[in-house]
């Protein structure tokens, strides 16, 4: 069916309208700092997670390509220099939702961007210390958080943030959740190196 | 049935063939363009060792868990090599560890490492029996002079075994804080290694920068060999040091940890007190010993989850079998790094995680960033609009998208549906709008 320039006008006009609707009615929501936000626990937003390092290359791809990083978000109190800036922490499209819009979200419409502290990473393109095994960071898979107070290798989560407060497991348990949670893996659970800062979307490697 | 037995034969003869293509003489297999999975038979297992283990010939690599010998076409498990000879110290299983590191000396014998969740287990075998040798901690890359001294890491230390004593001698690392790992033997006497710079508030965990140091047998002279340098978050990492001529063949590996650029391997040598580069290596790789007087390198392939061992010969790679010889498995899970392990319980007002998707705001959306002027951020729009006809796109900051640009700068912000594919989205903006490959990402707003 052939349709007139006119109509055709007309037809955008529309289209815009309805969109920019939508797109007020979404700003407005980010406006009144995220009242009406819910999770998306949906296939996409908590989408499957790999085991080992088949797994880890089947879903998520080669290590440090660029799709590893296409994604990003903006971390309040995650830098350090200077204290308490923020800062960008990237990751791979496939965790898009669940960094950006589920766990980043969670905490800011908790109020609790002061749980975070120094330092917070996602996408490192590098090898394992004294390994030849790649992190699961050069994926765009994990996220260090807060490694200021939670080393490698500490037995325990320090859950002071940089407001000052302890917020116990507050942060941990974001990242980790239960069902139907977010599902990152938390390093602190390996035995021999625990890791505190350290949440994976991959399980046995 | 006389069809049965035809194929039975044929299938046999095949077999038989494979073998003795494979391993004879270390004759070649496939070569780097070939199927990577060629060159990599199945193994009869032996149940109780194999001879040439005891007496370090030919090369043993670890492949499915089990050890395997390029040139005598035999495996072994962990269980199969406790058996050998007589076993001195605790005997064990691997006690569902897996093997890693296997690191032969003709005429001394063979060592590796039982990796466990937790401490691990260094095995010594000569023709006086089996050592099993249990540690406190992690242990790695154990490796043996030529009078049979022994010596691995424990990542704070290396580690030094007298061959007829016993005893064992600690070096700490040279460097408070730092990691020491991949022990080489220079001389009976002195023990070349290497050392990673200590973490620091930019870099918690992983490593910037790797060094070769060297030591006398007491460990208490280090002296660093080489200097490398690394700036921001680019890396060098010093990786399979192996011994030969007085001097050290091992790999450098350099990256950006930022970047999506592939790292670099290169091919570099210490010797007469200088650390050379050799040359640029095609790829990943690394060093896994010498065979009849050529290198030996070990090349991932994750996709199939093998290591293939390949000798360069006139400028192509053949491949003459598959295992992990200084390098770490990746056909089987690092114990370490297994899921479960101890359980941290949530706190107690967790938070709520079992609401339901509902009609939250927009999850995602492109962004093109960031710009210090709105006006660089408008003309984005407009040209986003352009390739985009219909969609919405608008200038945004901070206040308006708090979680995808930081305060002070501008972007153009794409609106996606709400059920969009953020991978395929990102692809198909780049490609419509190549100039905005680097700067463009995938955000929450």
């Amino acid at each position: 069916m052939a349709r007139s320039p006119a109509c055709a006008r007309a037809v955008s006009v529309a289209l815009i309208a309805a969109l920019s609707i939508t797109a007020f009615a979404g700003s407005s929501a980010l406006a009144s700092h995220l009242s009406d936000w819910t999770h998306d626990h949906s296939d996409a937003g908590v989408p499957s997670r790999p085991s080992g390092l088949a797994g880890l290359n089947d879903v998520f791809g080669a290590r440090c390509s660029d799709k590893a990083n296409n994604a990003r978000s903006w971390w309040p109190n995650a830098d350090t220099d200077p204290f308490g800036a923020g800062k960008y922490v990237y990751y791979h499209t496939y965790l898009a939702r669940n960094i950006g819009f589920n766990i980043r979200n969670h905490i800011n419409a908790a109020h609790l961007d002061g749980a975070l502290y120094p330092g917070i990473g996602g996408y490192n393109c590098r090898l394992i210390e004294g390994s030849t095994s790649w992190s699961v960071h050069s994926w765009g898979a994990a996220v260090d958080t807060n490694w200021q107070r939670n080393p490698r290798y500490q037995t325990y989560w320090n859950g002071r943030g940089i407001d000052g407060e302890n917020h116990g497991t507050y942060i941990p348990d974001v990242w980790r959740g239960g069902f139907p949670g977010h599902r990152f893996f938390w390093g602190l659970n390996w035995d021999s190196a625990p890791d505190p800062m350290h949440f994976q979307y991959v399980t046995n490697y | 049935m006389m069809r049965r037995l035809v194929i039975a034969a044929v299938v046999m003869a095949s077999s038989a063939a494979g073998l003795l293509a494979a391993w004879a003489g270390g004759s070649p297999v496939g070569s780097a363009g070939a199927n990577p999975s060629r060159g990599c038979p199945r193994l009869a297992t032996f149940a109780r060792g194999a001879p040439g283990l005891a007496s370090g010939r030919g090369l043993w690599a670890v492949a499915g868990g089990r050890l395997v010998s390029v040139g005598a076409g035999r495996a072994v498990t962990g269980e199969g090599l406790l058996s050998v000879g007589r076993s001195r110290g605790l005997a064990t299983a691997t006690d569902q560890g897996t093997i890693k590191h296997a690191a032969v000396r003709p005429g001394v014998g063979t060592a590796y490492v039982i990796d466990r969740a937790g401490a691990d287990i260094v095995v010594a075998m000569t023709r006086d029996g089996a050592d099993v040798l249990p540690q406190a901690t992690e242990a790695s890359n154990p490796t043996w002079s030529a009078r049979g001294r022994l010596a691995w890491s424990t990542g704070s230390a290396i580690l030094v075994r007298d061959p007829v004593s016993g005893k064992i001698d600690e070096l700490p690392t040279p460097v408070q804080g730092a990691e020491v790992f991949a022990p080489v033997f220079l001389s009976d006497r002195r023990i070349a290694a290497v050392v990673s710079a200590p973490p620091d508030d930019r870099v918690p965990d992983g490593e910037q920068l790797n060094d070769l140091w060297s030591t006398d047998a007491a460990g208490t002279r280090w002296r660093r060999l080489t200097h490398f340098r690394a700036r921001g978050d680019h890396w060098v990492a010093v990786r399979t040091p192996i011994a030969r001529a007085g001097g050290v063949d091992f790999v450098r590996v350099t990256a950006r940890g930022s970047s999506t650029a592939a790292p670099t391997f290169e091919l570099w040598r210490y010797a007469h007190g200088e650390a050379s580069l050799v040359r640029r290596l095609a790829g990943e790789r690394y060093l896994a010993g010498r065979l009849r007087g050529e290198l030996v390198w070990n090349r991932p392939y994750p996709s199939n989850g093998r290591h293939l061992l390949q000798i360069e010969q006139g400028g192509i790679m053949r491949t003459i079998g598959c295992g992990a010889v200084l390098v770490d498995p990746i056909d089987v899970p690092d114990p370490d790094r297994r899921s479960g392990g101890s359980y941290v319980p949530f706190r107690e007002d967790r938070p709520d995680l079992s609401v339901a998707s509902g009609a939250g705001g927009e999850e995602v959306s492109v962004l093109v960033g960031d710009f210090p002027i709105m006006a660089e951020a408008d003309a984005v729009v407009k040209e986003i609009q352009r390739a985009y006809p219909g969609s919405l796109a608008e200038v945004v900051e901070n206040d308006d998208a708090p979680r995808a640009i930081r305060p002070g700068v501008f972007g153009a912000l794409l609106h996606l549906p709400r059920d969009a594919d953020p991978s395929a989205a990102i692809a198909a903006f780049r490609a419509a709008l190549p100039a905005y490959t680097s700067n463009s990402w995938i955000v929450t707003p």
